[in-house]
């Protein structure tokens, strides 16, 4: 009943106007790209790495109902200054950011600064998931951590995508320690990163866990996006 | 025809009938309280057209009024269903009821609106007239900067300083280690939390204290600064405020502190608090930073929906 009331498609209902949210776009019914949208003083903000080009705030987005997302509630959504302190660092991190397309997620972060704090030795290497959950890391107070990437490994890589994304590494970082790049190959999937909003008090969070709510926030995309 | 607000006083305890020739010492008292409150209530209206009458048949006591006075019909109305806000009415209604409630009489009452006759006996008897509470006065709360010339500080059981600034004079709360640094006669640059209610004296209270006039003026031009800042640069100013202090060759956590501090309010800018914690977050366990850095997440949470940040 929570999942159903509190996963939202976009403009699908009437919300506070201000609030950080974890989105996800659905694409095919499922769940394929992740982005932070933030609403503040009623402007709607996407916030998001691409893939192909460098990471973006669009500012007035607006589209068609592809996004569904849950309200992040460790940024207090009645309050528009603590939502706009979000937005700024947001906007500090698009602003020196140099990720490339990865399947790396080695817990590192984008410091209050903004620049890419690496806790592995690898660059800045990750995706679209990894992009935001390392914004999001460094605005928790209470945890250090957002996941517990122990629980995930490379099993849910898309091959092409993989090959890909080595190319443009290859390209950039002709160096690079391919031992330690393939140490921390993983993949945290959209959906697994949307079903991180509903477990707040869980940092930093196990697999176990989002494979509790999976099936539930499933069920509410299928229902959401099949009407 | 004219509109009435009748109040009787029926039998005594014992059943029995009372009249103008029979009145119970009991009744005298009622019928005073009755008479007077009446009187009282008309005098709010236009007295010349408010009459009473002590009727016999039983004892009553009747307040009439013209059918055109709408607004005495309509007060009794709003403190009949708990709607007025006028407490001197109020009051005059719940001498009334603690009459009525006593044991002892009997009482029935009536309000006649343009020849309608309503019995409104069980409303005295069942509910409670409450005054009613004005607008709450809010405490307000705002940090000052005070620079002035000490003349007392001390205290056995509260400390405070008293400072005169612009022939205006602050007694100061602060505490006993905050007056210990302070030197009688001489100037001090201070930062206060001036809490205050109307109709009331405020108070203040020291939050932090700065030894040379421009280390002051620094910290009072950035809080201003900040708080007339409508746009969301405010936060870069915080952001390279802390930068700068960690960029130090030493960092001086010192200043960090005195931003800290001045933040660290329920009416403080939570996006502030949110970046002063984010910049700080890797020093959160250096022993000189990590109380007031919890105290400042405990501020962060209180206001949280969840408690957690």
């Amino acid at each position: 009943m929570r999942i159903e009331d509190e996963l939202i498609k976009f403009n699908e209902a009437k919300l506070p106007e201000n609030f950080v949210s974890i989105a996800v776009r659905i694409e095919n019914g499922e769940a394929g790209h992740a982005a932070i949208l933030i609403r503040h003083i009623k402007i709607n903000y996407l916030y998001h790495f691409p893939g192909g080009t460098p990471p973006e705030i669009i500012q007035g987005f607006n589209e068609e109902g592809w996004y569904i997302y849950k309200i992040w509630e460790i940024i207090n959504c009645e309050d528009e200054n603590e939502v706009g302190a979000f937005l700024q660092h947001c906007r500090r991190v698009c602003e020196k950011s140099e990720i490339t397309y990865s399947y790396i997620t080695d817990g590192s972060k984008h410091n209050f600064q903004g620049e890419f704090e690496s806790k592995s030795g690898l660059p800045e290497l990750g995706t679209c998931v990894s992009f935001c959950l390392n914004t999001l890391t460094n605005s928790l107070i209470d945890a250090e951590s957002y996941f517990h990437l122990d629980d995930w490994d490379d099993s849910e890589l898309k091959e092409s995508v993989d090959k890909w994304s080595q190319d443009q590494v290859k390209k950039k970082y002709p160096d690079l320690d391919w031992t330690l790049y393939n140490a921390f190959k993983k993949r945290i999937t959209p959906i697994e990163y949307l079903c991180s909003a509903f477990l707040i008090d869980n940092y930093p969070i196990r697999k176990e866990k989002i494979i509790g709510v999976k099936p539930d926030v499933l069920e509410v995309i299928k229902n959401k996006f099949n009407n | 025809m004219l509109n009435e607000f009748v109040i009787k006083i029926n039998n005594d305890g014992n059943g029995n009938d009372l009249s103008l020739t029979n009145i119970p010492i009991e009744a005298i008292d009622a019928l005073n309280i009755f008479l007077v409150s009446l009187k009282d209530f008309a005098s709010q209206y236009k007295k010349e057209n408010v009459r009473f009458a002590i009727k016999d048949g039983c004892i009553e006591t009747v307040m009439s009024y013209p059918e055109t006075e709408t607004d005495i019909d309509k007060e009794i109305e709003e403190l009949l269903d708990g709607t007025s806000v006028n407490n001197s009415s109020i009051k005059i209604f719940k001498s009334i009821q603690d009459k009525v409630k006593q044991n002892g009489l009997e009482y029935s009452i009536i309000h006649r609106v343009n020849g309608v006759e309503k019995n409104i006996t069980s409303i005295f008897k069942d509910k409670n007239f409450s005054y009613k509470r004005g607008p709450k006065k809010e405490f307000k709360e705002e940090i000052l900067f005070i620079e002035g010339t000490l003349y007392d500080a001390g205290g056995k059981v509260t400390s405070n300083i008293h400072v005169e600034s612009n022939n205006e004079e602050f007694t100061i709360n602060c505490t006993k280690e905050q007056a210990a640094k302070v030197r009688v006669y001489n100037k001090v640059y201070v930062a206060v939390l001036k809490t205050s209610k109307e109709g009331r004296k405020p108070h203040y209270k020291c939050i932090d204290s700065y030894l040379k006039p421009e280390q002051f003026e620094y910290y009072e031009k950035f809080y201003k600064k900040i708080g007339s800042d409508k746009s969301l640069a405010k936060y870069d100013i915080i952001h390279d405020a802390i930068l700068n202090i960690l960029n130090e060759n030493e960092p001086k956590i010192g200043k960090a502190l005195k931003i800290m501090r001045l933040y660290n309010f329920n009416f403080s800018d939570r996006g502030v608090i949110r970046t002063i914690l984010i910049s700080l977050k890797p020093f959160k366990s250096d022993r000189k930073i990590s109380e007031m850095y919890q105290s400042l997440a405990n501020t962060l949470r209180a206001g949280s929906k969840n408690n957690v940040i």
